[in-house]
């Protein structure tokens, strides 16, 4: 692939993947740090591109480059809280008692790893692909996501 | 109950208009600054190597002239110190596993415990090629220029004292950065292939 083919390759992936990328960010550091764990994830992500071979599809590629990023990227604690500016930026995500609000707050309290089950299952990735990006076996990744399923559903009845 | 369809369905939509496109340059800017950081770094250690050794190699041809042979010998010793203490930086780094980010993460985090360990290590044997090596150059090149007088036996007491305290702050990092981080990735293996085994 030639260095101006490799170039577009790259910007239309992180185009596609942009969103998801921040949503990841956000949820791996610090209110004041997440776009510095954002543009870390753009540079791993460039730096590692021109030996992605398509053995694995390109989003579970992406996924785990990212989150292997936010995995290292833990030099500041990660937020208990979003500030409201950031809850308007999320459009209906905000409103306290609603299922995002109490989702929000679930994931600051589950571990890295937890925390990745969930936020793939989110990100619509299928268990296989959880499996692949995390390296578990299928089973395991069935296992974690029912009991955090489970966990998430006791805690949004809880805020009704 | 959850509707988990929709719940995903809102948390996709999170950010999806908000979300600034990424600049290509930026991106690749980023990058060479990050290399240039790095060979920056390198450089310094070469270039204070490079300083170091030629005032020794200076000192050790003076006292030669005064017929000083055992302090001569330190000189040159100091010189070889200073000559390889880059050269075992740039191994060391060498040796420490680099982070692959593309793999799993099961795997990743195995390989992070391993570059902790490392790092942990180079830490816990600073003294043997950092600063032993200088302290006995140095406290040497004292004795045998003056003799053991006051003085010399002064100098060479805060010296030793200094790299002692060297060492010991290197081996606190090493311990409380290092290999908490290193026994906290175990549990968190531990932790994943836990559920592997159910």
């Amino acid at each position: 692939m030639s260095q101006g083919s490799t170039d577009q390759a790259f910007a239309r992936m992180l185009s596609d993947n942009r969103a998801a990328l921040a949503r990841l960010a956000r949820r791996y550091a610090a209110r004041d740090d997440w776009q510095d764990l954002l543009q870390e994830m753009h540079l791993q992500l460039w730096r590692s591109f021109a030996g992605f071979d398509g053995r694995a599809q390109l989003s579970t590629w992406v996924y785990r480059v990212a989150l292997n990023t936010a995995l290292s990227h833990r030099r500041k604690p990660r937020r208990d809280h979003a500030p409201l500016e950031e809850i308007h930026e999320r459009g209906d995500a905000g409103v306290p008692g609603d299922p995002m609000s109490v989702l929000e707050a679930f994931l600051s309290e589950l571990d890295p790893i937890q925390r990745s089950v969930l936020v793939l299952d989110l990100e619509g990735m299928e268990r296989e692909q959880i499996a692949e990006v995390l390296g578990i076996s299928l089973g395991a990744v069935a296992t974690r996501m029912t009991r955090l399923r489970q966990a998430l559903e006791a805690r949004i009845q809880e805020n009704p | 109950m959850m509707d988990w369809s929709k719940l995903r369905q809102q948390w996709q939509a999170e950010g999806v208009g908000a979300s600034q496109s990424v600049p290509l340059e930026e991106v690749q800017r980023r990058d060479r600054s990050v290399r240039r950081r790095v060979k920056a770094r390198d450089l310094i250690e070469t270039v204070t190597a490079m300083l170091v050794a030629p005032a020794f190699v200076a000192i050790g041809w003076m006292l030669a002239g005064k017929g000083k042979w055992a302090a001569v010998g330190f000189c040159a010793f100091l010189v070889l110190w200073a000559a390889y203490v880059p050269i075992r930086l740039w191994q060391a780094r060498r040796a420490m596993p680099s982070p692959n980010h593309e793999l799993p993460m099961i795997d990743y985090l195995r390989q992070q415990r391993l570059a902790m360990i490392a790092q942990a290590e180079m830490l816990e044997r600073i003294w043997i090629w950092y600063l032993a090596p200088c302290a006995v150059g140095v406290v040497g090149l004292s004795l045998s220029v003056s003799g053991p007088t006051r003085g010399v036996l002064i100098y060479s007491a805060i010296v030793l004292a200094f790299c002692a305290l060297l060492g010991k702050a290197n081996h606190y990092a090493a311990r409380k950065q290092f290999r908490v981080h290193a026994d906290h990735l175990e549990t968190q293996i531990a932790g994943m292939t836990r559920e592997e085994t159910r």
